[in-house]
């Protein structure tokens, strides 16, 4: 399938943290705030002149310095950040607001202040988010509330409002683009897909690295192109990939050079969820609170197992998954226990799965060809056996 | 059999526990043999508590004096507590509560439910015998579950998965506590029970009072749950005895560790970790615990004001950092008689403060002391939450305890602790406080061995400690295959 030339664009913004449209925002005098989980509302961040950036460690290597604070048994996602972030990667944040998401990402977030990092930057702030891991109303409220604490925070370093009318805006304009977004994501619905999950993946990791309003633009160009193209034909089997942290397409494209196209991206950095409309009445940060909390997938929800298997069978359903990648990354808890659950259940309703064990960076791509390769077969052999006995 | 301790009295307190423990024991099955013979069927780790009395053995191998009775006696108490948890398996579980370890059981004491411990086999057995969880593990990891995560869940899971753990219970209760494994294991039962469950979450900045006033929320619709659930009705008077009886026990809790402070300590090792681990975590606020308190609290004053220390010969002072290492029980009795250590408090007992005490006064005040109590409780209080409320404790209890060193049990399961190694080391070195880390897992003595456990710890007394043992022929040890 012919490359579409709107996706260079994108492209080129996944190669560092600071990429071409950071710089360009912070050159007009705009601060980027870091964060690192779902969990931390994107609207949040996007008040007045500030923008999100979620954390990623690109092209990450050896993380030697970071295994000396957190141990080699501690994600390698976490680990990469902290390594990133003592080399500096991180130095044009003007903030960061972390999530008390799952321990290793809490721990890698606490050493940014406990090893003076962002030291005698002006006006630099941190705010740890108590988001709860269940959903009942004082919760809600609850981190409501903390919100509003983080947006002082960002108000009083950034000298912007913090008001509930400039919230209520963000969440206008954050909605407004993931309507786009979401156009693109029901391309992968039809039965020959006109955007490749590659291509998919690297919309949704700069759509979370770059300010959104300098996306818009070539956004929709990429839509009116991907909405003329002629769908794809020529792939095996069609895939969804759940999982944790996972946002380097590479990975992706590795899964489609071997003839799987990935329709469905429930993962951190993915879509599933990501793109739902934010309830614009009421109170906005109440509406974040419920939103953020209700629509998390992640296994640190302590009373959404059953919803999580739930969703995943719909979705895999809506995007005509054949099959499951269920990518979990290693020494991560959450999604070992997941797995432990969850895998069995999809196995038993039929739907092929294939459970691996990865790390953050880009390495083992011979075992994971292998692996995705064997499952495509076990895929094809299994639609063949029906067709047979059908 | 029981060997010759040198001295009558000593034989005799030896003598008295092995058959107090075993005519406990011995109660349960008069209760009803049936049910218990079918018990030992649906539940057959049950065998193994019968070595009991073999680990008051290993605790107490070349003790003598206080020492050896206060041993017994906690051993003799966990017994009894576990003959209480027992009975509400053994004589049906339909009107049983299945709860997490670290739920308030406060409240189930209050409402006057039955109730077993999901980790009950997963703290116990291992103690008992470090090679007799291995099946578990193996089993849940053949499930699917990587063998990475931390033993304590994960023991857990695999009993679960065999199908020893009463399934057909009234209600399952748990929470996000002592961590995330363990928070997730819960997941996995959930979805196998099919029971009601109601999950409390234990918020992450639990010092404000925001999250605190949560939490009490929480345990409000935990009691409404219970009460819809149970039938069983809440006694806010029942709720006020048993919090009184904390607070006492709290009370002799802290004169305990002024009394280890002290040049002679008369209490240390298991004797001070075993005693928080069962009367603060796994059954606290019952009458025979803080009739437990009482008792033992005059023998150690006793031996406070005679400066009889809890060691013969006590060589160092010291604080153990992390969970101790379960698989190797009896670990301290080694410290003492290789090195002459005495650990003289520990981070599992040490997060009960003089604000610990609750007030009584209204049922408001009496939740948010009992959230208050929790959030701080064993791992609870250090392995989660901010940063600050792992390593200013440690400092502070070196300081208070008056320690040579500190040991750091660096359980390789535990993802929170092992993220703070690196800055404990730095803020340990900038300090000039020596400080041993051994690697090990908690509840699984095929990663690390105790003679890899004990040669870590020999390393650091020979070569920063520069210490000679007491007893050169504990150095190296086969006990592999041992209990």
């Amino acid at each position: 399938m012919k490359k579409l030339k709107e996706m260079e664009f994108f492209e080129g913004l996944l190669d560092s943290p600071r990429n071409p449209l950071v710089d360009e925002a912070l050159s007009q005098g705009r601060t980027a705030v870091g964060c690192n989980c779902y969990l931390v509302p994107e609207p949040l961040l996007s008040m007045g002149g500030a923008f999100p950036v979620r954390l990623r460690a690109p092209g990450a290597g050896s993380t030697e310095l970071a295994t000396h604070y957190l141990s080699p048994f501690i994600c390698s996602y976490a680990r990469s950040i902290l390594e990133n972030a003592l080399d500096g990667a991180y130095d044009f944040l003007g903030g960061l607001v972390f999530a008390s998401s799952c321990t290793h990402i809490t721990r890698c977030g606490q050493h940014f202040d406990q090893l003076d990092i962002h030291a005698g930057r002006e006006g630099f702030f941190t705010h740890f988010l108590d988001t709860p891991r269940k959903l009942y109303e004082p919760g809600f409220a609850f981190m409501a509330k903390d919100l509003r604490r983080a947006a002082q925070k960002m108000a009083q370093s950034c000298g912007m409002d913090a008001g509930d009318e400039a919230l209520s805006e963000a969440i206008r304009r954050h909605n407004a683009f993931n309507a786009l977004l979401r156009r693109l994501s029901d391309l992968r619905k039809e039965e020959h897909p006109r955007i490749t999950g590659t291509e998919f993946h690297t919309v949704m990791v700069a759509s979370k690295t770059a300010p959104k309003d300098m996306l818009l633009g070539p956004l929709k160009k990429l839509v009116a192109a991907a909405e003329k193209r002629e769908g794809i034909k020529d792939f095996r089997a069609r895939v969804m990939v759940v999982g944790s942290i996972f946002d380097n397409p590479r990975f992706t494209e590795l899964i489609e050079e071997q003839g799987g196209l990935v329709v469905a991206d429930r993962y951190c950095f993915g879509s599933l969820p990501g793109l739902e409309e934010i309830g614009e009445e009421g109170d906005p940060y109440e509406s974040l609170a419920r939103h953020y909390l209700t629509t998390c997938e992640c296994p640190r929800m302590m009373e959404k197992l059953k919803d999580r298997e739930g969703s995943l069978k719909r979705w895999a359903g809506e995007f005509r998954a054949d099959g499951i990648i269920f990518e979990t990354m290693k020494f991560c808890d959450l999604w070992g226990y997941e797995a432990v659950s969850g895998v069995p259940k999809l196995r038993d309703s039929g739907m092929p799965v294939v459970r691996i064990e990865r790390e953050y960076a880009f390495v083992g791509e011979g075992q994971l060809r292998t692996r995705v390769q064997a499952f495509i077969e076990l895929i094809e052999g299994k639609r063949l056996a029906k067709a047979l006995a059908g | 059999m029981l060997k010759y301790r040198g001295n009558i009295r000593d034989q005799w307190v030896d003598f008295k526990y092995w058959g107090l423990n075993w005519l406990a024991i011995l109660g349960l099955v008069a209760t009803n043999p049936y049910r218990v013979v079918v018990s030992l069927f649906k539940y057959p780790w049950i065998y193994d508590l019968l070595k009991t009395n073999n680990l008051v053995k290993r605790y107490n191998e070349g003790r003598s004096g206080t020492a050896l009775l206060l041993s017994n006696l906690n051993v003799h108490r966990v017994v009894q507590g576990v003959v209480r948890s027992l009975k509400n398996i053994v004589h049906g579980t339909k009107d049983t509560v299945l709860a997490n370890c670290m739920v308030p059981t406060e409240i189930y004491q209050a409402m006057d439910l039955k109730y077993f411990m999901t980790e009950l086999p997963a703290a116990l057995l291992p103690m008992e015998d470090q090679h007799t969880c291995d099946k578990y593990m193996d089993l849940i990891e053949n499930n699917g579950l990587p063998g990475d995560t931390c033993s304590y869940p994960r023991i857990t899971a695999g009993v679960f998965a065999a199908g020893e753990i009463p399934r057909d219970v009234k209600v399952l209760i748990s929470n996000n506590l002592p961590c995330e494994a363990g928070m997730a294991s819960y997941g996995y039962y959930e979805d196998n029970l099919n029971v009601p469950a109601y999950r409390l979450d234990i918020p992450y900045n639990f010092k404000d009072e925001d999250a605190l006033d949560l939490f009490v929320e929480d345990m409000r619709g935990m009691i409404a749950f219970l009460e819809k659930h149970t039938g069983h009705r809440m006694d806010w008077d029942r709720l006020r005895e048993i919090l009184t009886r904390y607070n006492r026990m709290n009370e002799l809790e802290l004169e305990r560790w002024e009394m280890a402070a002290s040049g002679t300590p008369p209490l240390a090792n298991e004797n001070i970790w075993i005693t928080h681990f069962w009367n603060y975590n796994i059954d606290p606020g019952n009458s025979e615990s803080s009739a437990w308190y009482e008792e033992t609290h005059k023998i150690i004053r006793k031996a406070y004001e005679r400066k009889e220390p809890a060691l013969k010969d006590l060589r160092f002072r010291a604080v153990l950092w992390n969970p101790p290492t379960f698989a190797y029980a009896h670990f301290w009795n080694w410290l003492e008689r290789c090195w002459g250590i005495a650990c003289l408090n520990d981070m599992e007992s040490f997060g009960h403060f003089e604000d610990m005490f609750i007030d009584t006064s209204t049922n408001g005040t009496m939740l948010k002391g009992l959230a208050r109590k929790w959030c701080n409780a064993t791992m609870a209080r250090h392995t989660r939450g901010p940063m600050e409320n792992y390593l200013p404790d440690l400092w502070h209890m070196y300081e208070k305890f008056n320690a040579d060193f500190i040991l750091v049990a660096g359980h390789i399961g535990c993802r929170s602790s092992s993220a703070m190694t690196g800055v404990m080391k730095e803020q340990a070195q900038k300090k000039g406080i020596p400080f041993c880390i051994f690697d090990y897992e908690l509840m699984d003595s095929r990663v690390c061995s105790h003679q890899g456990i004990r040669d870590q710890i020999s390393n650091f007394m020979f070569n920063v400690m520069k210490a000679k043992p007491l007893d050169e022929s504990l150095l190296v040890i086969d006990d592999d295959s041992e209990w």
